[in-house]
């Protein structure tokens, strides 16, 4: 019968390999040594040869388990893929993560945390600095403007001789230059302030940026400065002032006493470079003209790197300089990546300090997380020693609790986008008001695949200790419950996950009190005056009438004498520069007769209304102020230098009476030393602003400029009167800009406070999770070991000194901790130095303070469970097994 | 506590195979052998399907704990002999130990309360 089966076989080209036929010969051999043992025990030969096929079974089985474990299929154990056991590593996590209900809440929770505030910040990050800008192929957009490091903070605007040397650079295919405006817009209740720019006529098509209504700038529709006489809007200016009208085109808009027709209206959102509202065209009045006003745009071209743009540009900068010494001394020309322009050194630092201290608070709630699973691990020991007697690999069991550890990561981080969105949404109340329209901070898709990853990450790292530990208790000699061995591994695990928390949180602690303390220092910076009764505003003179420059100077004396003229002012002035804000303008002098104009360097010029010193109440270190006749003067020649200044021109002293030079021929008589005043911002400590020059208005005479006023009382309640008199004396100029010193002071460190505030928040969570990481291992560690805390209360030892015990051992863990997290907060916060304000990264203080506070708290946190262990009653402790 | 199907097959499994690497421990023996000497050995107690024997065989062999020859029976038969490796020396040992925690962790389990 076999026989014919086999031929059968083999005819129907089944199996023809020598396998399959040793296979089948084993097989007929089997069946042939059971028939005849059978035979020899009596049976018939027909009942035999039954008898032995059906206690052999079936031979189709043994044929294809020959073919498929000797022919080349590996030898899968249960004949399953391995997709089918990860599938059954993640229904059996999923249904142990159910059973411990409270284990898995307090994991997801810091789990959720962790990588909540982590993607929260990626998408800060990427918004900022990594998000494709709304252009057309943003990559080949350059910036290109000014430098020149003996100025200001060294960026300034280029000339249009310098626009048209970046015409001519071969690698790129289209240069545009732009220039801010600042417009007074009437035709509503009350004249508003738009912030625009002049543009010339291509820039929106070098961005590949198109208008959803009308068109953009024709060629040769650039027009002198004033004699524009077309406008494009912005999406939301149209809505705002407009509200929205579909017959817009054609419309004309008042301009600074000028009227001009919109010719279209711009896509929703576009507010290009920042936040401007307006364009006009622009064109140079004068092509050869001198004056620096502009800054351009380019794009290169396909394939072209920066260099090949910055090279040419270097040459004309060394040509320029040795051609027109006058205008062109100490620039160059810069071209850099549109975004870079627009987000400094500075800021990328703070991002990315925030990413780091982010890192820190996940890497906190993983050892947590950790912990909690080992401590799990405690009792499923039993379980796991049971699976591995009966045939799973170690490998197997340790993927079983890595799978747990990502089942877990994900559900957290699934929870976690909802922390996400509401730290992004906090995160954007706390953000500086005047970010530019392209950044655009929100949790989408790419913070999603970032969540997803880091929260697979966070699985693997957070599950290879339970899982390494999981393949040692596999092989567990012990099964007592209070086995000690590898309880003892597991404790060491435990430990120095501990001392990591603690380090940890130490570090993030620090971090987060230097951030504080920094931001507490700008808030009480000294700017050289009393600022706390003070109201600023700003003024930008437009319309032609103010071009005479005896009515701007008219305009300027009459606001000043009748705001000061209110109830409630105790003085005002006019001033070009407000303190702590802005800088002045720059200007280069020199000390006349002893030097002379090659020699001379950049100070910051400040012109104000008589008034100015007396409105800040600081009193003159030496000299007078000016008189009121100097003030009136259009060419007045005296000047009052400040300290710093002084000592620059003068190192001799006795600035009183000497003459400097301004530019290369303006000579002014000094009349009086002022102490040095804060200019620009706190913290943006710049040399040049430093160097303080201060002229009588009429001298200066700028169109911009910021009253200061200075009440009896609560300076918020003068802004009404003031806008009033504003008013009255001219209906069209529109002030803006309208904070009390403090408002300012707080606006202009608004990413100091937000930095501030969110290592608040950090720190907060590490103290919190560190806390509770020290008080369930202390617990655990406590709970495990009742049984010899019982035998050693039973044999005397008091229940004190079971208590000192526990909580020296949870001392001595944190110290540790702390010892570590010292050092490592000396790393972290070198980092930090330039951002930090008036404080030292190493302040001891702050180290010292939070050193013992961590202490204290583990040692608080170790309290409970001591004293639980000392309560022990000795019985039951030792019947409890 | 874990899959009862895959974990039962898993048992039955490491158990068998651990059964047959005992009996190759003394001297190489062809399938019917191992049968035959498991069936006697055990006192009659361990029936297993004849027929199973061979996918265990196969499984060790691939895996190396056991190696295969063509030889002659005692009946002068052709018949594939096996013998035990190194490799299966170790494995028999590991199989039983574990087997022993195995049995003492179900016997403490079913110890009168």
């Amino acid at each position: 019968m076999s026989r014919l089966r086999m031929l059968f076989s083999r005819l129907s080209g089944r199996g023809t390999s020598a396998i399959d036929r040793e296979v089948e010969e084993e097989i007929q051999f089997h069946l042939a040594m059971r028939e005849q043992a059978n035979r020899r025990a009596g049976m018939s030969p027909e009942a035999a040869a039954r008898s032995a096929r059906r206690s052999f079974g079936d031979p189709e089985r043994v044929r294809r388990a020959g073919r498929q474990i000797l022919a080349g299929a590996p030898p899968a154990r249960d004949g399953a893929s391995l997709l089918d056991t990860i599938l059954q590593d993640v229904r059996y996590g999923i249904r142990v993560l159910a059973k411990n209900r409270t284990m898995t809440l307090a994991a997801g929770l810091s789990l959720a945390l962790g990588i909540g505030i982590n993607t929260a910040n990626f998408s800060l990050v990427y918004g900022i600095l990594h998000r494709q800008l709304p252009f057309a192929d943003p990559d080949r957009l350059l910036y290109v403007d000014g430098w020149n490091p003996t100025r200001g903070d060294g960026d300034g605007p280029i000339t249009w001789a310098d626009l048209d040397a970046a015409r001519r650079v071969d690698a790129l295919e289209g240069v545009a230059a732009m220039t801010g405006r600042n417009f007074t817009v009437t035709g509503g209740d009350l004249p508003e302030r738009v912030a625009g720019a002049a543009i010339t006529p291509g820039m929106f098509e070098l961005l590949g940026v198109e208008p959803q209504r009308g068109r953009l700038f024709r060629a040769g529709e650039g027009a002198e400065a004033g004699f524009e006489t077309v406008a494009l809007i912005s999406d939301g200016l149209w809505r705002r002032m407009f509200g929205g009208d579909e017959e817009i085109l054609g419309q004309t808009l008042r301009l600074n006493g000028r009227e001009l027709t919109i010719i279209g209206v711009m896509p929703v959102g576009f507010r290009f470079p920042e936040r401007e509202d307006l364009w006009l065209p622009l064109a140079s009045d004068d092509p050869t003209s001198t004056s620096r006003s502009i800054r351009a745009i380019a794009r290169m071209r396909p394939g072209a790197e920066v260099a090949a743009v910055q090279h040419p540009l270097d040459e004309w900068s060394a040509l320029a300089e040795r051609e027109s010494p006058e205008t062109h001394r100490d620039w160059t020309l810069r071209a850099m990546p549109f975004r870079d322009a627009f987000i400094d050194a500075g800021a990328q630092q703070m991002l990315y300090l925030m990413l780091a201290a982010v890192g820190l608070v996940l890497l906190l709630a993983c050892a947590n997380v950790a912990n909690l699973l080992l401590a799990q691990a405690a009792h499923r020991r039993r379980e796991l020693v049971v699976r591995s007697a009966l045939g799973a690999s170690r490998w197997r069991l340790a993927r079983q609790m890595l799978t747990e550890a990502v089942i877990l990561a994900l559900g957290g981080g699934l929870a976690g986008l909802a922390v996400a969105h509401v730290w992004v949404r906090l995160l954007g109340a706390g953000a500086p008001p005047d970010m530019a329209f392209w950044i655009r901070v929100v949790v989408d898709r790419a913070a999603l695949l970032y969540a997803l990853g880091i929260s697979v990450l966070t699985g693997l790292l957070f599950g290879v200790l339970p899982a390494l530990q999981a393949a040692r208790d596999s092989m567990s000699e012990e099964l007592r419950q209070s086995g000690r061995g590898a309880t003892h591994l597991r404790g060491t695990m435990r430990s120095s996950l501990v001392v990591a928390e603690v380090a940890l949180s130490v570090v993030l602690l620090i971090s987060a009190a230097l951030m504080v303390k920094s931001f507490l220092q700008l808030q009480i910076a000294d700017p050289g005056f009393d600022d706390r009764q003070m109201l600023s505003m700003r003024v930008n003179l437009a319309g032609d009438r103010y071009d005479d420059l005896a009515v701007r100077a008219q305009y300027f004396d009459a606001a000043a004498e009748q705001i000061a003229a209110l109830p409630g002012v105790v003085a005002a002035t006019a001033t070009g520069a407000i303190p702590a804000d802005d800088g002045g303008g720059a200007a280069r002098v020199f000390p006349t007769g002893t030097g002379n104009v090659d020699e001379s360097f950049f100070a910051n010029v400040i012109p104000s209304t008589p008034d100015f010193f007396a409105t800040l109440d600081v009193e003159l270190l030496d000299g007078r102020r000016f008189t009121r006749a100097e003030s009136d003067e259009r060419m007045g020649d005296v000047a009052i230098v400040g300290q710093t200044l002084a000592r620059r021109l003068w190192p001799d002293g006795d600035a009183v009476g000497r003459s400097l030079t301004l530019g290369s021929t303006r000579e002014y008589r000094v009349v009086g030393i002022a102490p040095d005043l804060q200019y620009e911002e706190f913290g943006e400590d710049m040399e040049g602003a430093r160097l303080q020059l201060h002229l009588p208005y009429a001298v200066g005479s700028w169109r911009a400029m910021a009253f200061l006023i200075r009440g009896s009382g609560d300076p918020g309640a003068l802004v009404n009167p003031v806008r009033d008199v504003l008013q009255r004396i001219d209906a069209t100029q529109a002030p803006y800009d309208i904070l009390t010193m403090p408002e300012r002071r707080a606006a202009t460190t608004s990413e100091h406070q937000l930095l501030g505030a969110s290592f608040a928040a950090f720190g907060l969570m590490a103290v919190v999770l560190a806390v509770c990481g020290v008080y369930g291992v202390i617990a655990h560690s406590v709970a495990q070991r009742t049984q010899e805390i019982g035998v050693r209360i039973a044999l005397g030892a008091r229940p004190r000194d079971v208590l000192r015990q526990v909580v020296l051992g949870a001392m001595r863990l944190a110290t540790v901790g702390v010892l570590f997290g010292l050092a490592g907060a000396v790393l972290f916060t070198r980092g930090m130095g330039g951002i930090l304000y008036g404080i030292n990264p190493t302040e001891p203080l702050i180290f010292g303070s939070v050193g013992v506070g961590l202490l204290a708290a583990a040692t608080a946190a170790a309290l409970l469970p001591a004293r639980r262990a000392a309560g022990v009653d000795p019985t039951e402790a030792l019947r409890a097994d | 506590m874990t899959e009862p199907t895959s974990e039962r097959g898993d048992l039955l499994r490491g158990a068998l195979e651990m059964l047959i690497l005992r009996t190759l421990e003394a001297e190489p023996l062809h399938g019917y052998a191992v049968t035959e000497n498991i069936r006697t050995t055990s006192g009659e107690v361990l029936e297993i399907e004849e027929g199973s024997m061979y996918p265990a065989l196969y499984r060790m062999q691939k895996r190396g704990w056991i190696e295969a020859e063509w030889g002659r029976s005692d009946n002068n038969r052709r018949a594939k002999f096996y013998r035990l490796t190194d490799e299966g020396r170790r494995q028999l040992e590991q199989a039983g130990a574990r087997w022993a925690r195995f049995s003492e962790a179900v016997g403490r389990v079913m110890e009168p309360a």
